[in-house]
């Protein structure tokens, strides 16, 4: 787990966007989520 | 079955067999050929056809027919358009259409502390602008050029990937996958590009404590980088190991080998094995590498094969070792016969796959006709 304002998990995402509900939830945090980690693989990959 | 889908399903079995410790049906036959000998051996002008995806295709497929594998082979991970994009200083093109790699600095000394702080924070402000001149710039700039580096990086990464699933469909290669991703070592990790090899070494000795620290900090990022979001079969993380050779034993002991061995039993423990690729010679660390998880996959390019199967070779799965210089020196029976060499020193009780002791970088680097024969050699001659 890594802290930072440049990275997000669904949960600090989430809690950061008290507006979404619970209905939208299902929809949105696996894709959400697979834009964050891809675009953290990709940040990290300009560094090897 | 279809004869193409029956040497699938025996390869990616030798493959399985080899990973998991237990002898193979043969010795697998996994060598890594790089885009930029490909594209050359296919004819190809390097400096312009790495900038056009649709080359990728045509030119893997030529290695596929001419050089034998179990696994599709051909890596490629440098995209010019890329580097470009970003106005990269880390990786630079050569006047042969080759892109070198110079010293960078993205960290400064007096950065330790904030990377110490928060590493991440710290590569996106300080680490990255620094190296990619195209970052330092305006929000809206930057924020475009990112836009179309992840463009690019997502569109070659989609164009290897289709490729490779293609082209392995049609020669029959196993499934397999030892380059899911590619974090290093966190020691690797701050000195590669963050202080550089020169700066890494002073610190070492003039400030260690910021060295471990930084180390330390960075060892969850490599974690997360390597880290398997869904389980796959015949599947490895691939670490290149850089600096340990160059580092007194004392420093190796405190500053690169915990977290080192922290970010592969953490790979390991989440059911992912790792690929070391061991360079240069670690022949005074061979205790230390006994230690990694059983079967880690440790790809050696220099050292005593011999020493390395005896002290390793019943926990870990080694490979490499075989000069691939020589394919450029050597006459093909000089050549097969080294490869006759390696196999009766690494291969007896398995956990052992063919490979060099690093890739051919470009077509001068070997005489294709040696490539294709020990490869050929191996596949044909190396039962259990």
């Amino acid at each position: 787990m890594i802290e930072s304002k440049y990275y997000k998990t669904w949960e600090q995402y989430k809690a950061e966007h008290p507006e979404i509900s619970e209905r939208e939830e299902k929809a949105m945090a696996k894709r959400m989520q697979t834009y964050e980690e891809m675009m953290y693989g990709f940040v990290m990959f300009l560094l090897i | 079955m279809t004869d193409i889908a029956a040497l699938a399903q025996e390869r990616t079995q030798i493959i399985a067999d080899v990973l998991a410790g237990r002898i193979p049906k043969r010795v697998p036959v996994i060598p890594g050929i790089t885009y930029e000998f490909a594209v050359e051996y296919a004819g190809l002008d390097l400096m312009t056809a790495t900038w056009n995806p649709e080359n990728f295709e045509p030119v893997c497929d030529k290695v596929c027919q001419d050089f034998y594998a179990d696994v599709f082979p051909v890596i490629h991970l440098r995209f010019p358009a890329l580097y470009k994009t970003l106005g990269a200083k880390n990786w630079v093109m050569g006047s042969q259409g080759f892109l070198q790699h110079p010293e960078v600095v993205g960290l400064l000394e007096e950065e330790y502390d904030e990377f110490i702080e928060n590493p991440y924070n710290c590569i996106m402000e300080k680490v990255l602008p620094r190296i990619y001149k195209n970052l330092d710039t305006d929000p809206q700039t930057r924020s475009i050029v990112m836009a179309k580096a992840f463009y690019i990086f997502n569109e070659e990464f989609g164009n290897i990937g289709a490729t490779a699933a293609k082209l392995s469909q049609k020669y029959g290669y196993g499934t397999a996958n030892l380059f899911t991703a590619a974090p290093s070592a966190p020691f690797d990790f701050v000195a590669d590009q963050l202080r550089g090899f020169r700066n890494m070494m002073l610190d070492v000795r003039r400030i260690p404590d910021k060295v471990e620290a930084a180390v330390k900090a960075a060892t969850p990022l490599m974690i997360k980088m390597g880290w398997p979001a869904t389980p796959l079969p015949n599947a490895a993380v691939f670490m290149p190991l850089h600096m340990a050779p160059f580092m007194r034993e004392k420093d190796f002991a405190r500053l690169y080998y915990p977290t080192f061995k922290e970010t592969v039993e953490a790979f390991a423990k989440a059911g992912r094995q790792t690929l070391l690729f061991v360079e240069v010679d670690w022949m005074r660390y061979l205790d230390y590498l006994y230690d990694l998880p059983e079967n880690t996959i440790m790809w050696f390019e220099f050292g005593d094969p011999k020493l390395v199967k005896e002290k390793l070779g019943k926990k870990h799965i080694l490979t490499g070792f075989y000069p691939v210089t020589l394919l450029k020196t050597g006459t093909v029976q000089q050549c097969i016969d080294k490869a006759k060499e390696m196999l009766d020193i690494l291969a007896p009780g398995g956990r052992y796959y063919f490979n060099f002791d690093k890739s051919p970088l470009t077509l001068d680097t070997v005489k294709p006709e040696n490539l294709k024969a020990v490869l050929e050699y191996v596949a044909q001659n190396a039962n259990y």
